[in-house]
C-alpha cells in the first residue's frame, strides 16, 4: 500500500458509497443466465443452418432437379458466412484475459487481422451466389428450369449476394477501424514509461 | 478454492470501483462489471496460486476494461464526459462529496490506460509489488509509472 497523502485523501472520495455485494451478485447471475441463451441461441442457429443444408443436398440428389442442385450449392456457399459469425464470437470469448494489457491487445489485433483476411471467403461467396443466380436465369431462358422457380431464386440468391458483398464491405472497414484503434491503444500503453 | 461468490463478497465493490475508471454511462457500467466478472469466473480453473487472487483479480478485470474502451472508442462513444448528479435532492454536505467523487471518476477516466490502470490499484490499496504482479511491471517500474499518473491526476483535478 502507498503510504502518501495525496492518495490517502483520494482514497476517502474513491471508496465512497460502494455498491451492495447483494446487487452485484443478482446482476451477475441473470447476466450468466443471459450468456447462456444466448450461447444456446447460436447453437440452435448454427444446427438448424445445417440442418437445411443436408434437407436440400439431400432433395437435389433424390430429385433430379438442376435448380434444387443450384440451391444445394447456394447453401454450401452460404453456410461458411453464417458460421463465420458464430466462430468469430467463439473466438472473442476465447481471448485470454489472464496476462498483460499489452499481450492482450496484441492478441486482439492478430484476431482482427484474421477476421480481416477470413473476408476473402465472404467475397467468394457473393461471387458464387451471383453465378448461380445468372445460371438460374440461362435455365430458365434456355426452358431447362420453369419461370416460376426462377422468379422467386434469381432476386433472391442475387439479392443475398449483395448483401453479403454490403456487408464484407461494411465489416472490412469496421475492422480497420479497429486495428486503428488498436494500434493507438498499443502505442499508448508502449510509450508510456519511454 | 476460490467461488465467484467469494470473490464478488471480497472484491465486488473494488471491481465496481474499477468499471466506473472506464465507462460513464452507468447502464454500460453495471455491463462491464457483469462482464469483468464473467471473464474472472471463465479464468478461475486457471488460477492456482491462492496467495496471488488480488493481481488475478483486478488483472482480469483491468484487462476487460481495456477491450471495453477499445469497442467504445471504435464505435465514437464519448467516455470521458462527466455524469450529472445521481440525486440532486441529497443534502448539500452529501451532494458536494458526491461532487468530490465524480470529479475524481471522471478525472481518472480522463488519464492515459497504463496511468488510469495504476491510480486505480493505489487506491484499492494494493502494494507495489501486487500491482506490478497485476500488470507485469517490476516494482521500480510501479513507482515510476504511479509518480507520473499521480502528477497527471493533479493537473486534471486541479483544472476541472
Amino acid at each position: 500500500m502507498t503510504n502518501d497523502e495525496y492518495f490517502a485523501s483520494l482514497r476517502r472520495d474513491w471508496l465512497r458509497d460502494p455498491p451492495s455485494r447483494d446487487t452485484i451478485t443478482r446482476g451477475f447471475a441473470h447476466h450468466r443466465r443471459w450468456a447462456l441463451w444466448s450461447a444456446a441461441g447460436n447453437l440452435l442457429g448454427a444446427i438448424v443452418v445445417l440442418a437445411a443444408c443436408v434437407w436440400v443436398a439431400r432433395m437435389a440428389f433424390a430429385g433430379h432437379d438442376t435448380l434444387l442442385d443450384i440451391s444445394a450449392l447456394a447453401f454450401a456457399v452460404a453456410v461458411p458466412v453464417i458460421l463465420f459469425g458464430l466462430v468469430a464470437l467463439r473466438r472473442r470469448l476465447r481471448l485470454v484475459y489472464d496476462q498483460t494489457s499489452l499481450g492482450l491487445l496484441r492478441q486482439t489485433r492478430d484476431r482482427v487481422e484474421t477476421m480481416r483476411r477470413m473476408l476473402v471467403g465472404a467475397r467468394w461467396c457473393a461471387a458464387i451466389l451471383a453465378a448461380a443466380a445468372m445460371a438460374v436465369g440461362l435455365l430458365a431462358a434456355t426452358a431447362h428450369a420453369s419461370p416460376s422457380s426462377a422468379f422467386l431464386l434469381i432476386p433472391l440468391w442475387s439479392g443475398t449476394a449483395a448483401a453479403v458483398w454490403l456487408w464484407q464491405i461494411w465489416r472490412a472497414r469496421d475492422l480497420a477501424n479497429r486495428v486503428a484503434h488498436l494500434d493507438a491503444i498499443i502505442a499508448e500503453f508502449e510509450s508510456v514509461d519511454r | 478454492m476460490h467461488t465467484l461468490e467469494t470473490i464478488i463478497r471480497t472484491y465486488g465493490p473494488a471491481l465496481a470501483r474499477v468499471a466506473s475508471s472506464y465507462e460513464v454511462d452507468r447502464a454500460l457500467r453495471e455491463d462491464l462489471l457483469q462482464e469483468m466478472l464473467l471473464a474472472i469466473h471463465r479464468a478461475l480453473p486457471t488460477l492456482r496460486d491462492d496467495a496471488s487472487l488480488a493481481p488475478f483479480v483486478f488483472r482480469i478485470a483491468h484487462n476487460r476494461g481495456v477491450t471495453h474502451v477499445l469497442r467504445e472508442r471504435a464505435a465514437r462513444r464519448n467516455a470521458v464526459q462527466i455524469e450529472p448528479s445521481d440525486s440532486p435532492e441529497t443534502p448539500e454536505e452529501s451532494r458536494i462529496e458526491a461532487d468530490r467523487t465524480q470529479r475524481l471518476h471522471a478525472a481518472i477516466r480522463r488519464l492515459p490506460l497504463p496511468y488510469r490502470q495504476v491510480i486505480t490499484l493505489v487506491l484499492e490499496e494494493l502494494s507495489h509489488q501486487e500491482i506490478g504482479e497485476t500488470l507485469g511491471l517490476s516494482v521500480s517500474n510501479v513507482g515510476v509509472r504511479v509518480s507520473r499518473a499521480k502528477g497527471q491526476l493533479k493537473e486534471l483535478l486541479r483544472d476541472e
